[in-house]
């Protein structure tokens, strides 16, 4: 019994060292006092990489902006049709509702590098102008899919009888779905542009085929300065970033936390 | 209903135009090639301000200006700016508006990839060669086939890229980096085979990372990391193989789509000043393409081996060039002798 528990701690202790290290290792090094912008060794702690990131010397603070930008507005927009669709989805069953369902799931499915020639093409052919319009289409695209399928498994699990009990109270339709159906499916809305929003934010492959002059996202900023030496200023924004959402993380637990109590301490 | 419509529009509207002003150039190359300090001069003496796109390889380069990207300037390798030009997608150079090009050094003038001069300004120049660290070699190394030696077992790190180093293997046989000739290659391939028991790690742009700690006895480098390797550890020997050494250029070009042509012109002829031109080869550590700006070249650079090629190595020089078709039978010798 005893020799399982320090097995499964092993175990345990194995699996967060392989997922956190790579982290820990990145968060170290920004701290880096090597200034070479070839070679890595560590000489020393510095704060100069979070300084020269706080005048943004490296375009990386603007990049960031852009990213978090087109994430943004990509995710509202596909979170509106992404819910708008499996609503309507799971409302009726039509002849080719299930081929549609399944066509709706390409863009999450099919090889980035397919998609990206794709916009890339009909972008041209149609003349569109590359830039943060040509993105957002496209990340719009590819985000849909995940919001759609998290809210319809969402809706899968909720009672149909709720709106049309709302209804038969003399709500109108549209009453009907704001006042019940909304609000019911809002934590799968949430969690679905959560996980697309993660997706946007780094996505390289297509982002990089459909953006123009004057629109650069921070995956390929970081990934073009490969050759010319991708600065530590890369680490201590990726650190920053990293403490930012494990506090928000943490302040939304407390929050959480801290309702359970009083919820309980009420009944 | 009508609330959420007047957010949508209000957050449409947020969205920034792509429009450009007139006194703007839109440059394409990789990120930090060019030096923030010298576009930052340009763009206070001149008024004209940068907009800077990056890529993350040549390929990519191409890809978007066939699909009619619109840049003002691309710097990108000899190979590439080849294939745009014989596409078509270049602007010829006015050289009336470049009083600097006569600042160039000629031997890095009309080369292959731009026979008549018409189209590119060469920027950085370079040839990959072989570092190794002699405490850990027994003997000299002079050339590439010194590489097939017993003691280099497990203990290279070579470049992962088919063509420079397919045209390494076809150099130390006696033939050309750009053969077209299947025997050739087939014996290229053949005599790779045999090499890979020596080949630890492949790599692109972090090899000498594996030299300097001490993983790898011996690299075959580009010509910034082979001076990289050197300013870290003095003691590395640089060597230009003996059978002849493969080159590259990469250089700056205007776009056929470029609607400021004009601004581009004067960004060329600025970055053919001497003292720019100096400037940005202590930045790059590549081979200095500009023939005034050699004596303003920092006394330190001129110490690294990687940096001071011999007239004779030079005049051996050859490029990577386009073999159209025959470039997929390069790549799966390349792949095939990986998985091996």
């Amino acid at each position: 019994m005893k020799q399982r528990k320090i097995l499964s701690s092993a175990y345990l202790v194995l699996v967060l060292l392989l997922m956190y290290l790579p982290i820990l290792v990145v968060a170290v090094f920004s701290l880096n006092a090597n200034t070479s912008r070839f070679t890595y060794n560590f000489t020393g702690f510095s704060l100069q990489y979070y300084e020269g990131l706080m005048k943004d010397t490296k375009g990386l603070v603007a990049a960031l902006l852009q990213s978090l930008e087109l994430a943004l507005y990509s995710c509202l927009i596909s979170a509106v049709v992404g819910t708008l669709g499996a609503v309507g989805m799971a409302r009726r069953k039509f002849r080719f509702s299930g081929a549609i369902e399944g066509i709706s799931m390409l863009p999450a499915m099919i090889p980035e590098i397919i998609l990206a020639m794709g916009f890339l093409s009909i972008f041209a052919a149609v003349g569109v102008p590359f830039g943060m319009l040509t993105l957002l289409i496209a990340h719009v695209t590819f985000c849909i899919p995940y919001i759609f399928i998290v809210v319809r498994g969402r809706l899968a699990g909720l009672d149909p009888e709720l709106p049309s009990a709302a209804r038969d109270l003399g709500a109108s339709p549209v009453r009907a779905f704001f006042d019940v159906t909304l609000p019911l499916i809002l934590p799968g809305i949430f969690s679905g542009t959560l996980l697309a929003f993660a997706m946007s934010m780094d996505d390289f492959v297509i982002s990089f085929f459909v953006t123009g002059p004057g629109t650069t996202t921070l995956p390929i900023k970081i990934y073009s300065s490969v050759r010319m030496g991708v600065s530590l200023q890369v680490n201590a924004l990726s650190t920053m970033m990293l403490a930012t959402v494990f506090l928000v993380i943490a302040v939304f637990r407390l929050v959480r936390q801290n309702k359970q109590h009083k919820g309980r301490s009420q009944t | 209903m009508k609330t959420l419509l007047a957010w949508m529009l209000m957050l449409a509207l947020l969205i920034p135009g792509a429009a450009l002003a007139e006194g703007n150039i839109t440059i394409f190359t990789w990120e930090g090639y060019f030096s923030d300090e010298i576009l930052q001069q340009f763009t206070d003496e001149t008024g004209i301000a940068v907009n800077f796109s990056p890529f993350a390889s040549n390929d990519e380069m191409l890809v978007k200006l066939r699909a009619g990207g619109k840049y003002d300037i691309v710097l990108a390798s000899d190979y590439a700016l080849s294939i745009l030009r014989t596409e078509g997608l270049l602007t010829a150079l006015d050289k009336a508006l470049l009083p600097n090009y006569a600042n160039l050094n000629p031997a890095y003038l009309n080369q292959v990839f731009d026979p008549d001069g018409a189209y590119a300004i060469p920027y950085a120049a370079g040839s990959p060669m072989i570092v190794y660290d002699p405490s850990k070699v027994e003997g000299e190394i002079t050339g590439f086939a010194d590489l097939w030696d017993e003691q280099f077992v497990d203990s290279l790190a070579l470049i992962n890229d088919a063509r420079v180093m397919i045209g390494a293997t076809l150099k130390s046989l006696g033939y050309s980096y750009n053969t077209t000739d299947q025997a050739q290659l087939d014996e290229a391939a053949e005599k790779l085979k045999s090499l890979r028991p020596n080949v630890r790690v492949f790599d692109y742009d972090a090899t000498y990372q594996y030299l300097l700690s001490g993983e790898v006895k011996v690299a075959y480098l580009f010509t910034p990391y082979a001076a990289i390797a050197q300013q870290t550890n003095p003691e590395l020997k640089c060597v230009f193989p003996a059978e002849g050494i493969g080159f590259g250029i990469d250089a700056m070009v205007i776009p056929a789509s470029s609607e400021n042509a004009e601004a581009a012109h004067k960004f060329l002829d600025f970055m053919m000043r001497p003292e720019i031109a100096a400037q940005s080869a202590a930045w790059t550590l590549y081979l200095n393409p500009n023939a005034a700006a050699d004596p303003l070249i920092p006394e330190e650079l001129k110490g690294y081996d990687a940096l001071n090629i011999p007239e004779d190595k030079l005049a051996t020089k050859e490029f990577v060039e386009d073999v159209g078709e025959f470039e997929a039978v390069y790549q799966d010798i390349w792949t095939e002798f990986q998985m091996q």
